[in-house]
């Protein structure tokens, strides 16, 4: 059911059009509402009842009851209410054994690997430069499980990615920033100078994978789209690949070691 | 999006702190798609804001540590704010984070080394040198858990202070290779011959487990091997002498007929210490 089935009465239709004008984004110009519609059209939101994944019903309640008084507060509690949804799609189980490609940036990474190390930013980010330039990849894998530890490699839900067709998900892409950032529809990326790398990994036991709904996707994420598989941002960079949400791993769950995405 | 720039002083501390501890509409905008650190809005909103505004901010900032003193948050979410104060330089925050280094009061809490920690690398971050007395004491006080931020704060008072102090801060292995982490930044800012003479000079008062993880951290990572110590007692390890050997043999003619430890020492032992001393 969309959001309008919800709308019983003239409030919550307003409510419907706050949503709608509040998640626009004009600098989109394929369809500025594509977040609004990206929530209004995934199928996996139209279970009910409606608490999992929550219905859009949900998020109209927030509002109605929230009632906040201005456009900015009701975006922050949107994007929370996301959140709070987080990996409530279908379970992905058959994934759990399958080789799952990720893409990061060094900067963040070594915020992350640093909190419990006396170093400095500067420092862990020349420490990640080094570990992901290791030639021997048999080493550099080695290196890089006893450098960081059991430490999660984020302090969120992460997204990966799996290729049904190969065991080796980056298989059919080059080392090319661009060519990982445009398949795999990675708009946060694009036209950005954040320095990236890539690795695969295996879920451990207790980490479960779900396919990503469009609270998943967040209230801003104008490059996602409610299919189950990864959008290329622009055409001629190959298809869209089967795509997860699950809590964050660490280094000693990776398959193949971090390498970097050459500019 | 809220504007921070717009909050008042009360409103601002709110916010920073439930930002900062990954809580509630203060966290909803970071974008975790690209796994954004709790710190960097703020840190550039007040990079760039006016004098008013970035004089509330510090206050904000400055009232949260002092909050904090008696209720210390998550390490990890500690974590964050202490990178906001040494990433923005907020340097009057160090007057409470020396009450808190120099009082121990988080010591004997649940994670009290590790926050006791993100204190003194903030303090050092901050350009707080302190004194080299200081830091071999807090290596005491650490139970010797963080030996990369005890070579650091040795580092800042000199080359001859942190690497004359290796076999006192590094007690095994396992910490010689958290001290090693900090080697790449090193060498990117000194140079390699620098630091590889630096260290092959602290290998002779080392035990051999922890000279050995340094005479082959370098090798390793492309770096090449050691110089040879300038001591005169100085003996190499016949493994280490193979490897050099069978290393400069590939090196230089393409064969592999390899040099077995049981070979090479005897051999090469004696002539190798020789022309060092």
């Amino acid at each position: 059911m969309p959001f309008e089935d919800f709308a019983v009465t003239p409030e919550r239709q307003t409510i419907v059009e706050d949503i709608r004008r509040t998640t626009s984004n004009p600098d989109y110009t394929l369809n500025q509402y594509q977040t609004f519609d990206n929530m209004d059209s995934d199928p996996q939101l139209d279970h009910l009842p409606a608490t999992d994944p929550a219905s859009r019903s949900s998020l109209i309640d927030l509002l109605e009851d929230e009632a906040p008084t201005d456009d900015a507060e009701r975006l922050d509690h949107i994007f929370d209410f996301c959140h709070t949804h987080n990996q409530r799609g279908e379970p992905a189980n058959d994934v759990n054994s399958t080789t799952l490609g990720h893409v990061n940036n060094i900067a963040n990474l070594a915020h992350r690997v640093r909190a419990p190390a006396g170093e400095t930013a500067e420092q862990a980010r020349a420490r990640i430069r080094q570990l992901v330039r290791i030639s021997d990849p048999v080493q550099r894998l080695a290196s890089q499980k006893q450098s960081l530890g059991s430490t999660p490699l984020s302090p969120y839900q992460m997204w990966a990615f799996y290729d049904e067709e190969n065991d080796a998900p980056f298989e059919t892409f080059t080392d090319s920033r661009e060519a990982n950032v445009v398949r795999l529809g990675l708009g946060h990326y694009d036209n950005t100078n954040h320095e990236l790398i890539r690795w695969t990994h295996r879920l451990p036991s207790n980490i479960n994978p779900f396919k990503p709904t469009a609270w998943d996707a967040d209230a801003d994420n104008v490059d996602w789209r409610p299919t189950g598989k990864t959008r290329p941002l622009r055409t001629d960079f190959g298809d869209g690949l089967s795509e997860v949400v699950h809590e964050s791993i660490s280094a000693q769950d990776f398959v193949t070691p971090a390498g970097p995405l050459e500019v | 999006m809220t504007q921070l720039d717009q909050l008042t002083f009360g409103q601002l501390r709110v916010w920073l702190s439930d930002r900062l501890q990954l809580r509630g509409r203060p966290a909803a905008t970071i974008n975790r798609r690209r796994h954004e650190p709790a710190y960097e809005l703020p840190m550039q909103t007040w990079d760039a804001g006016n004098d008013a505004f970035r004089r509330r901010f510090v206050r904000a900032v400055n009232q949260i540590l002092k909050d904090c003193t008696q209720n210390p948050w998550h390490p990890d979410h500690f974590h964050n704010l202490a990178a906001l104060i040494e990433e923005g330089r907020i340097d009057s925050a160090a007057p409470i984070l020396k009450e808190i280094a120099y009082s121990g009061r988080w010591l004997r809490r649940t994670n009290g080394r590790w926050l006791h920690m993100l204190v003194l690398r903030t303090l050092l971050g901050l350009g707080h040198k302190l004194t080299p007395k200081f830091w071999l004491d807090e290596n005491r006080r650490l139970h010797n858990e963080y030996p990369e931020l005890i070579f650091r704060g040795l580092l800042a008072h000199g080359f001859e202070q942190a690497f004359s102090r290796l076999n006192q801060i590094s007690q095994n292995a396992e910490s010689m290779r958290r001290i090693l982490n900090l080697f790449p930044s090193l060498i990117d800012k000194n140079g390699l011959d620098k630091i590889k003479q630096l260290a092959a000079d602290a290998l002779p008062s080392m035990p051999d487990n922890i000279a050995g993880e340094i005479r082959n951290w370098f090798p390793q990572w492309d770096y090449g091997p050691l110089p040879i110590p300038d001591a005169p007692d100085y003996q190499i390890p016949d493994e280490e002498i193979a490897d050099i050997i069978n290393q400069q043999a590939n090196d230089d003619r393409g064969w592999d007929d390899a040099l077995t430890p049981t070979r090479a020492g005897p051999i090469l032992e004696g002539s190798i210490v020789s022309s060092a001393a």
